[in-house]
């Protein structure tokens, strides 16, 4: 027998004074105290525990530190929220990060920011992951060895002070959108003589500026008040997707696009040469060439100075095909004085000066263009390398810096810079990570993420926002105004600097009645505050329009095609391509993720007998390029479109993203890197550079580069030779024009009658609240944000290249595109996001064999992950496909990238079926705050991460118990449709139709009815 | 007259066997080293079963995304074989079953074999829901046992419980059915074995058999009553594996003329496996007495009957869907007929349509090849027609956004390469080690004295004294078959 000796508890300390047990006990139990039973129980949790240790010997050993003295704001495992600007572009749009026991898990946009107004884009929602990156660089280099800082700050001084004005300093930045670095690189540069400050951005406006400073005399950018555009107009500017500031555009465009109020409904005009997200939103949207645009313009502004007394200017042929069109366009405009807005993307001078007289003689100014509240975002001057490598081979430069700037991979002298540089004593590139400019700099001086340190931004002369540091650096950084004023001699941190800087340059314009220290505090906590506008903008002068007479675009050649190079929404740029995700978002418009390539019509794609992925050659003059092709309809034939920011050195650790297994294939293509640059083919003219280039030849190759499409049927309609007796067009998105909806809006959403046809009795009603989620997909551009906002609250892993293309990718929110072809011939294009449908008859729930998904009281469809065998039943059984299996384990990067996980989502493992949740750990935090104050929880309290994101505000979740609540609004809106309702699994996600402003289309009505 | 009697039926059993040299023949067999053939066959299975073996371990080990699936196509191959062999094991019951209760004396030569076949495919087919799953080291959780989970129990109304019921059900019954029938035989061999280890084998799997009349009369009402339970499987559990699909949301799926299709289809792919395998069986075991043209002519005559019931099935499954109205429904199949997957399509109809048809010729029915033929067609049809129904319902379904297609990676073809490995090696050694024709049956159906007196030999061909026991039993086995 086993002698035991267990612990003995007292009732009471009294027991055990009397007792005195200590002395009297013998220490060896008498054997009949413990029973076959106890003798078995206690056995076997010995064993068990032993196993259980054993078992987790393995796992390191982890210290948990608590804090020495508890910061009264922390609460561990609570988050807090911080008002900061997104690092992702020079929008600089206002966000609010979410803080969990010290370090950022997730971006949101501010709602109260004036600018963005609540919208976070892709790229805004992904920029959390550059904090934790693995390749950040942590430490600063000098000549490519790690080193300190004193030693690089030895090595500028020395370099500097020998220069003795001489030769000429250089300082390149990209998007700049802080006054605070702009202050400090100025400060610095006056030290100094022979200086040359320039900001180039690689998605440059600078046209529009240089066209403002010839019609109004100085060089701005103004603010453009989509909010208050009855008419838009818009020349190839992709404004909801790219150009300028998408977020405000986005938010002010949506504002006019409610169906409801049809008397504010603005009306959008595209004129583009390839198809972008803003495009495929516009009522009417015109593909045009290059050439054709430029014809356009020219006739239009004839026409409308013609009209309003302007300056009589010569007139040009249009399309034949448009003239139409074209023709109500004008009558458009000239009804809508003053409240009608012509934006043009162009990079031309001429062009945009002609747009300036468009808008002018519309009264626009002051409306819908806004000079007084000018915009520094994707603000850039001219384009400074042609003329600092001229300076580089006449060895007349003595220093370089860089910051924010990637020219030898963005500029199509890149080439030429890199080879150029070594010529200069002094190269030194402010970076995060290191990038292909960086790495040929002889001093790369890290800098802190924008997470880590203070910083502002000034996106609109009305606004000023703060940029706060929500943890500890990460790594021996320094911020650019450090390092500057180090080498100045000046003290001061980081945030003492920027403080100094807003009392004496920012609070003086501030629009605050508050005193320094309070009117800190308060912006510190908002994240912005207001300033006073500006007086003085210039008068348009008429005089300017003289010098619009050159012809830029010339017709193109036979055989010969124009060449558009863009940004994608979900790709801003070089400097974001070590974002897995970023990359792993399918585009908006073609659905291909990981690669860029060449859209091309499918007449063209036809005419040169190429398919997706077919390798092309395209060549201007001695510049070409090997890229695959991608077949996009609505792509104009003569124009083929080429993605920028990709092919990048920092690409080049994908090659390995995503599961191991025999068949698996690299993310990475032949070159090594994820893409292809295509910064080569831009044109550098007349100091801008210009993304539309004519003259362009293809030729085909042999070759091919399969791309990850996440849509693989892009169509309403089924194949021609499929479609059978009762018709081949599937009602997943439905549409009408404003017109019919006015008129008829019962006609436009047939409901299948479906009560009573209930195969369960009602034995589960939802007394208390039964969630639901609207999307309003005439809002909807395909942003994607609100899938990169989903992907980082719920811990969604990056799979890689070759899992997409094996249509395995795991977002739980994905968003279709449809293209389809109306009657008249033109080519409408849907965008439709969907999730779990959180069927009330759910499918899935009644397939799985071990319950491990179930239907929550609230109407939630809930997935058990840890009683998950993985049949996949579900899925199959799952009508909308948007359950996601666990294929592999999935690797969620480096320990630092780990750090990004939300602690409240769990992190599935391999084999396990997995989806939409409804963001349920955002539901019951309202749900438990509510309960502890108790009261209701109020309608737009609980926002799933993909509504926060929506800068449209098209996604919308609530309580459809609450009659009040905008989702119950919503569900008796004449546009309100359920996918596949006639299947009669009642989701709860629900849709309203897209409203086009158009004139009545009886066949698209006939259609639905 | 015995000769116009032959001319117009042949015999069941050639070369004029007496019981004696039956039992010789046959349990003959397991002694004696076999053929190269059969070398031949076994090591090239037992290579096949290898490459599934690793197959299935690096699946266990990596997870399903080393299957060709994707978020579209939940299920392809997997399931596809699944149902193709539990198909493969419904002619063995039917054999052994229904065509005993019919009184089909045919079925004697070949129901040992199918019936060993249905057990072989039922494991086969077993092993894919368990490798289908993601987590397969918690299939158990399919089983509603008492657990510390608080309440957790198994969803009854999910397909896939009725389907572990019913196929569990099916295994447990047919291996009783196969191993009550073989008790007889065993007791042969138990009699006639010369080692130790063997005579204890057989002696404790033929449960003391003596071959009284008692034992005799006992032995055949559980045979019969074996049979009576056995038969309702042959319907219930190929309709409830149709269910899994039938019970679904999916077009192409959800049609319910599944059940009576999937019966009909899973007789139809069982009788040509029994074909397949019957043939092999014939060269390698040379087994050319005991299966003979008169049971490979029924055989065939049963293929062309349900082959044209699965025709029937397929012709009633498009007309249904083009008339319902139901541009899902219509659109599926247009998609089989002509998508991107009608090859599988047309494989199908070719194969379970088309060749059989060849079998109305009597010259076809009676050449071993032709047929042998023709029953891989049909094998192939069937696998084809498992893929199609699963792989093109789900690969082209509601919304066109899920659309996507499906190829098979190396592991998925490895799996089914090494089922059929699993298979053929247990068929194998099955032949090597247990009758493979029912001896005790087949003395049933021999004519016997007509030919000459061999079955008054009391001794064996090489010479041996047939012990007591077993000429006990030789004798004592004519009272109840002829009694039946």
């Amino acid at each position: 027998m086993i002698k035991i000796n267990p612990k003995e508890y007292f009732p009471s300390l009294q027991e055990f004074e009397n007792d005195n047990v200590l002395e009297e006990n013998n220490p060896i139990m008498p054997e009949e105290l413990i029973s076959r039973r106890d003798f078995l129980v206690r056995t076997g949790f010995g064993l068990s525990a032993m196993m259980l240790l054993s078992g987790c010997s393995r796992a390191p050993v982890r210290e948990a530190i608590p804090f020495l003295e508890q910061p009264p704001e922390i609460t561990p495992g609570t988050s807090l929220v911080y008002a900061s600007v997104c690092p992702g572009c020079s929008a600089a749009c206002g966000t609010l990060v979410k803080v969990r026991d010290g370090r950022p898990i997730k971006v949101e946009g501010n709602p109260d920011h004036p600018v963005s107004k609540g919208g976070l884009c892709a790229v805004g929602q992904a920029s959390l992951l550059s904090l934790y990156d693995r390749q950040r660089l942590l430490e600063p280099k000098l000549d490519n060895v790690k080193s300190s800082w004193t030693n690089i700050e030895e090595k500028i001084s020395g370099v500097l002070s020998k220069n003795n004005s001489e030769k000429e300093i250089w300082f390149i930045c990209g998007e700049v959108p802080s006054p605070l670095e702009k202050h400090w690189i100025k400060k610095f540069l006056t030290k100094y003589d022979n200086t040359h400050l320039v900001c180039s951005d690689s998605h440059s406006t600078s046209a529009i500026a240089d066209a403002y400073a010839t019609t109004h005399g100085t060089a701005i950018l103004p603010r453009y008040r989509f909010d208050k555009a009855e008419v838009i107009v818009s020349f190839d500017a992709d404004f909801l997707g790219t150009w300028i500031s998408p977020m405000e555009f986005t938010s002010g465009w949506a504002s006019r696009r409610n169906p409801d109020a049809p008397e504010q409904f603005s009306h959008h005009t595209q004129f583009e040469s390839r198809l972008s997200v803003t495009g495929a939103k516009a009522d009417l949207r015109v593909p045009l060439d290059p050439f054709e645009i430029e014809q356009t313009i020219r006739w239009i502004a004839a026409k409308v100075l013609a009209e309003t007394d302007g300056a009589s200017l010569p007139s040009s042929n249009i399309p034949k095909r448009f003239e139409h069109e074209i023709a109500e366009v004008v009558d458009r405009l000239l009804h809508h004085r003053g409240k009608s807005l012509v934006v043009c993307g162009i990079q031309s001078v001429e062009l945009q000066t002609l747009i300036n007289a468009i808008n002018y003689y519309l009264g626009n100014e002051g409306n819908t263009v806004d000079l007084s509240n000018r915009s520094y975002q994707q603000a850039s001057d001219h384009d400074p390398i042609p003329q600092l490598t001229k300076n580089l081979s006449d060895n007349k430069v003595g220093a370089v810096f860089f910051f924010k700037a990637n020219p030898v991979h963005d500029h199509p002298l890149g080439d030429k810079l890199s080879n150029l540089l070594k010529l200069s004593p002094l190269t030194v590139s402010f970076v995060e990570r290191e990038d292909e400019t960086s790495r040929r700099c002889s001093i790369e001086a890290a800098i802190p993420n924008s997470f880590e340190t203070w910083n502002d931004s000034h996106p609109v002369e009305t606004v000023a926002a703060i940029n706060q540091p929500l943890l500890q650096r990460l790594g021996n950084t320094r911020s650019l105004p450090e390092i500057l004023a180090s080498l100045l001699a000046k003290e001061g941190d980081n945030y003492q600097q920027l403080r100094n800087y807003w009392k004496e340059n920012v609070y003086p314009v501030a629009e605050t009645a508050f005193n320094f220290e309070n009117f800190w505090n308060q912006t510190v906590h908002d994240g912005y505050c207001s300033l006073q506008p500006e007086k003085d903008s210039g008068r348009f002068n008429a005089e300017a329009l003289h010098s619009t007479s050159e012809v830029r675009h010339k017709k193109s050649a036979e055989n010969k095609y124009y060449l558009t190079l863009y940004h994608k929404p979900t790709m801003p740029g070089s400097a974001h391509s070590y974002n897995p995700l970023l990359h792993e978002l399918p585009d908006s418009i073609s659905k291909v993720s990981w690669d860029n390539y060449a859209c091309i019509s499918p007449t063209l794609a036809k005419k040169l007998g190429v398919r997706n992925g077919s390798v092309l050659r395209i060549a201007k003059g001695e510049k070409q390029l090997s890229i695959p092709a991608y077949v996009l309809p609505g792509q104009h034939e003569n124009v083929i479109a080429i993605a920028l920011g990709y092919g990048t050195e920092a690409s080049r650790r994908f090659t390995d993203i995503g599961p191991e297994w025999i068949e698996a294939k690299p993310t990475t293509g032949k070159n090594g890197f994820v893409g292809v640059n295509s910064a080569s083919l831009i044109e550098s003219r007349d100091g801008h550079l210009s993304y539309l280039i004519g003259d362009v030849s293809i030729s085909t190759t042999m070759d091919t580069h399969p791309l990850a499409s996440a849509q693989e049927y892009h169509f309403v309609d089924v194949p021609e030779h499929l479609v059978p007796p009762s018709g081949g067009r599937r009602p997943v998105v439905l549409d009408a024009t404003l017109d019919d909806y006015q008129h008829h809006p019962e006609h436009l959403v047939k409901h299948p009658h479906m009560e009573g046809d209930n195969l369960w009795q009602d034995d589960h009603p939802y007394n208390g609240h039964h969630w639901a989620l609207m999307v309003d997909l005439s809002l909807c551009t395909g942003c994607s944000g609100c899938v990169a906002g989903c992907h980082i609250e719920n811990n969604v892993p990056v799979t890689g290249k070759d899992e997409v293309r094996r249509n395995r990718e795991l977002s739980w929110l994905r968003i279709d595109r449809y293209f389809s072809k109306e009657p008249d011939g033109k080519l409408d294009i849907a965008f439709q996001p969907i999730m779990c449908h959180h069927c009330d008859h759910a499918p899935c729930e009644t397939v799985c064999p071990v319950l491990a998904t179930v239907h929550s009281e609230e109407g939630l469809n809930q997935q058990v992950y840890n009683r998950c065998v993985g049949t996949r039943y579900c899925a199959n059984n799952c009508p909308y496909k948007m359950r996601r299996f666990n294929w592999f384990n999935y690797d969620q990067g480096t320990e630092r990238e780990r750090l990004l996980l939300n602690p409240d989502v769990t992190i599935r493992s391999r084999g396990i079926m997995e989806k939409c949740t409804f963001c349920v750990q955002r539901i019951e935090k309202v749900k438990i705050e509510a309960k502890r104050e108790k009261r209701e929880i109020n309608d737009g309290e609980i926002q799933t991460a993909c509504m926060q994101s929506c800068p449209s505000n098209a996604i919308v979740f609530g309580d459809m118990n609450d009659p009040d609540s905008q989702v119950s609004k919503m569900l008796k809106n004449p546009r309100r449709y359920k996918l596949l309702e006639e299947l009669n699994v009642k989701p709860s996600v629900g849709y309203l139709a897209i409203i086009r402003n158009r004139r009545s289309n009886s066949a698209t009505r006939d259609h639905h009815a | 007259m015995l000769d116009t009697f032959t001319l117009r039926r042949m015999p069941l059993i050639q070369g004029n066997k007496t019981p004696a040299t039956v039992t010789d023949d046959i349990s003959g067999l397991i002694g004696q080293k076999p053929s190269g053939l059969w070398y031949g066959a076994i090591v090239l299975s037992f290579s096949m079963l290898i490459v599934g073996v690793a197959a299935a371990s690096y699946l266990i080990a990596t997870g399903i995304g080393t299957w060709g699936l994707n978020n579209t196509v939940g299920w392809a191959f997997d399931i596809t074989n699944f149902v193709f062999w539990i198909g493969i094991g419904h002619a063995g019951t039917l054999i052994s079953a229904v065509l005993f209760l019919l009184r089909q004396r045919w079925r004697t030569s070949v129901n040992r074999a199918a019936e060993a076949m249905t057990i072989f495919a039922v494991i086969c087919a077993g092993l894919f829901p368990v490798l289908h799953m993601g987590r397969p080291w918690l299939a158990y959780w399919m089983l509603p046992y008492p657990n510390t989970r608080g309440s957790l129990w198994v969803n009854f109304r999910s397909p896939l419980v009725w389907d572990f019921f019913a196929i569990s059900t099916y295994f447990l019954i047919s291996l009783t059915f196969w191993y009550v029938g073989m008790i007889p035989d065993l007791a042969t061999l138990r009699d006639r074995a010369k080692s130790k280890i063997k005579r204890w084998l057989y002696g404790f799997f033929s449960l003391g058999w003596d071959g009284s009349y008692k034992t005799w009369l006992r032995y055949e009402t559980v045979y019969l009553l074996l049979a009576g339970l056995a038969t309702p499987l042959v319907i219930s559990v190929h309709t409830i594996v149709s269910w899994d699909f039938a019970t679904s949301v999916i077009p192409g799926w959800h049609t319910t003329i599944f059940p009576p299709y999937f019966v009909a289809g899973a007789i139809f792919s069982g009788m040509a496996m029994v074909l397949t395998l019957m043939l092999i069986a014939r060269k390698t075991m040379r087994l050319e007495d005991y299966i003979t043209v008169r049971h490979i002519d029924a055989m065939s005559k049963l293929l062309i009957l349900t082959g044209s019931m699965v025709g029937l099935a397929y012709a009633t499954e498009f007309f249904v869907a083009m008339y319902s109205g139901n541009p899902y429904e219509e659109f599926v199949f247009m998609n089989r007929a002509s998508g991107p997957l009608a090859w599988a399509y047309w494989i199908m109809v070719s194969c379970n349509l088309g060749s059989p048809q060849l079998l109305w010729f009597r010259k076809i029915r009676h050449s071993f090849v032709g047929v042998f033929i023709i029953s891989i067609f049909v094998n192939v049809g069937m696998w084809f027609e498992r893929f199609v129904i699963i792989v093109t319902s789900l690969h082209r379904d509601y919304l066109p956004s899920n659309w996507s297609n499906y190829t098979p990676s190396l592991v998925e073809i490895a799996l089914l390469v090494g089922s059929f490995g699993l298979f053929f090696t247990l068929f194998l050694l099955f032949c090597r080690f247990l009758p493979v024709v029912s001896m005790s049956e087949v003395k049933g159906v021999l004519h016997i004295g007509h030919h000459h007196k061999g079955s008054t030999d009391e001794r064996t061909s090489d010479g041996r004294d047939i012990p007591q026991r077993e000429r006990h039993h030789e004798r004592g086995k004519n009272i109840p078959v002829s009694s039946l």
